[in-house]
């Protein structure tokens, strides 16, 4: 049948449309092998980022809440960003318990100089974000906060219409330090209705303006994605990469080393007892991974965060013990995360949550946040000197 | 982007207009044979889908069920609609087989890769062009040669990926999507009862 309907077009009309197709196809090509409007994933960098500076300055640690208790009323998921010059904002989600439809992003900003705290502020509801996505969304969770090369400030969020295995991500922008943000956009990222993209801990700056976001996916498997968001004239483009296949391996907290290559941690929910964090490596700028191994820090399936700091050692805020999130250390590994020592505990009260965290840095200063027996975010402060000082005291 | 944000108001509306056309065939209120009462139709449905009630349109509900909706499933919808609306088929039973063969066999291999299932990350060949673009030019390059009508698809695949017509960045999403797999599957299965006959 098929030959005889062929046969009943000339073979010059075929060829025509064959030539249609192959120069169709060739458009993609060209864009991306000569003159495509986005270079490609290997000629960007990791751009030496700002970490606090080692000085002479006096030891310094404090400690304060972001927010009060409410009765009845749960925090979490708290992340941090700098906004501006000795200014952070601080975001995390609140509401009568986690995925409930009252749950809202909320914002405050924190002021170095004067140490103190802005009252918080809802920036966004799941009303407001159906709002501005023409979509329908039935409640908001996760949140992170990070900043561009360029000095924007980007707001990553889940939101929801059923569990958690519903989240898809969407973004905001801010060009004025966390004052205003533009409406909110959804990203796609998966071929099966959009399931499930979810974030926890903040991405890298890369050259040209590109942003590097960890993703995590709990549908029916758990595993870890990097997310490549460009800003182009035209318009972001964004492309996502599988960082594991096995081992629940999600939440991965990224760490440069040297222009092209990152270290990625990862919380581990694969299910079995004495879990430990689990590692890998990309050597050209996340587009591939190593294989995952293990570290010696336990992991009781808790979230955490990881920093380089000013003398290029990886600082963690790490749940230190197997069962569960009733502690908070603070720990260093001078060998690439190879081997670690316990540097500080922050807090230890069997029966409590303290989970969550999320760290970054000024010029000055060290500033952790994290969710505080899920009813406060606490903030706690340090500076180079300090981080000396506690490591000198470990043997 | 302007384009974009209209474009992806066409499923919704066509699917609409199915269900609408659908339910009055089946409860033999009408048979739409006068040119008006076709444009009546499509003109209700318009305003019933994109209509907003509390802020959002019935198309703005279906995005937020599926935000993606492909070239594959805006086809397989004009598929089954035209011959309701015009008398007409536009492919025969056994190029529907064959459609619905296709998307399902691609979605499957596609979404298990996707969820963790493969080991192998095939959704990331879509972004940019790859040995994927080039299975799919060779599957079009032969659908065209034989002038299948199928071929059409193949092509508005490609073209629409070109013209970035839809909100993804991946050619992936242009082909499938997880209704069109849902709705493929559907219509697979009168074909396996053993009364069926293809008709041409």
């Amino acid at each position: 049948m098929a030959g005889q309907r062929a046969a009943d077009h000339p073979w010059p009309w075929r060829l025509l449309a064959a030539w249609l197709v192959v120069l169709l196809y060739f458009i993609p090509g060209y864009q991306t092998y000569f003159s495509g409007p986005q270079k490609p994933w290997s000629d960007l960098s990791i751009p030496k980022s700002l970490s606090a500076e080692a000085g002479s300055e006096r030891p310094y640690f404090s400690e304060d809440f972001v927010n009060l208790a409410q009765p009845g009323v749960i925090c979490h998921v708290a992340a941090i960003a700098v906004a501006g010059k000795d200014r952070l904002i601080c975001t995390w989600y609140a509401g009568s318990r986690e995925g409930a439809p009252d749950v809202a992003i909320f914002e405050a900003f924190y002021q170095e100089n004067t140490g103190t705290w802005t009252e918080p502020r809802v920036l966004l509801d799941r009303r407001q974000s159906s709002l501005e996505l023409k979509r329908w969304v039935r409640k908001v969770g996760n949140a992170v906060v990070m900043n561009d090369q360029r000095g924007g400030l980007w707001l990553f969020y889940a939101s929801m219409l059923g569990g958690w295995s519903t989240a898809s991500l969407n973004y905001k922008v801010s060009q004025d330090q966390g004052q205003t943000w533009t409406p909110s956009r959804k990203l796609l990222l998966s071929p099966f209705f959009n399931l499930t993209s979810n974030v926890k801990n903040k991405g890298l700056s890369l050259s040209q303006g590109a942003l590097l976001l960890p993703v995590y996916h709990e549908f029916l498997r758990k595993f870890s994605q990097v997310l490549l968001f460009r800003l182009e004239l035209a318009g972001p483009s964004y492309e996502l990469r599988r960082m594991t296949h096995t081992g629940g391996a999600i939440q991965p907290a990224l760490i440069p080393r040297g222009n092209k290559t990152l270290i990625a941690f990862f919380r581990n929910a694969a299910g079995s007892e004495n879990r430990q964090i689990l590692t890998a490596v990309s050597r050209d700028v996340g587009q591939d991974w190593s294989k995952l191994t293990d570290t010696p820090l336990p992991n009781p399936d808790a979230g955490f965060d990881m920093i380089r700091t000013a003398d290029g050692a990886i600082l963690g805020a790490i749940n230190n013990n197997f069962r569960d999130r009733s502690d908070l250390t603070l720990v260093l590994s001078q060998d690439e995360g190879k081997t670690w020592k316990n540097l500080y505990v922050l807090e230890h009260t069997p029966g409590k949550e303290y989970a969550y965290p999320s760290l970054t840095s000024t010029r000055q200063y060290y500033h952790l946040t994290y969710s505080y027996e899920k009813n406060r975010i606490k903030h706690v402060m340090f500076n180079e000197a300090w981080l000396e000082e506690q490591g000198a005291h470990v043997h | 982007m302007f384009i974009r944000e209209y474009f992806q108001l066409l499923f919704p509306w066509l699917l609409v207009t199915l269900v609408i056309v659908s339910v009055i065939s089946w409860s033999k209120l009408s048979q739409f044979q006068k040119g008006w009462q076709k444009l009546v139709l499509l003109a209700l449905s318009a305003v019933i889908t994109l209509l907003p009630v509390h802020g959002l349109s019935l198309a703005d509900y279906l995005l937020s069920l599926n935000p993606n909706f492909s070239i594959g499933s805006l086809a397989l919808v004009m598929v089954v609609l035209w011959p309701k609306l015009m008398g007409k088929s536009l492919l025969s039973d056994r190029q529907l087989f064959t459609f619905c063969l296709w998307n399902v066999v691609i979605s499957l291999v596609l979404f298990s890769s996707y969820l963790g299932l493969l080991s192998y990350d095939l959704y990331a060949l879509g972004y940019n062009f790859s040995l994927w673009f080039i299975f799919m030019a060779l599957i079009t390059l032969i659908t065209v040669w034989f002038f299948n009508p199928l071929s059409v698809i193949f092509i508005a695949y490609i073209m629409a990926f070109n013209l970035r017509l839809l909100p993804s960045p991946n050619f992936f999403d242009y082909i499938t999507d997880g209704f069109l797999f849902l709705m493929s599957l559907g219509l697979l299965f009168p074909f396996l009862l053993p009364s069926r006959r293809f008709h041409q």
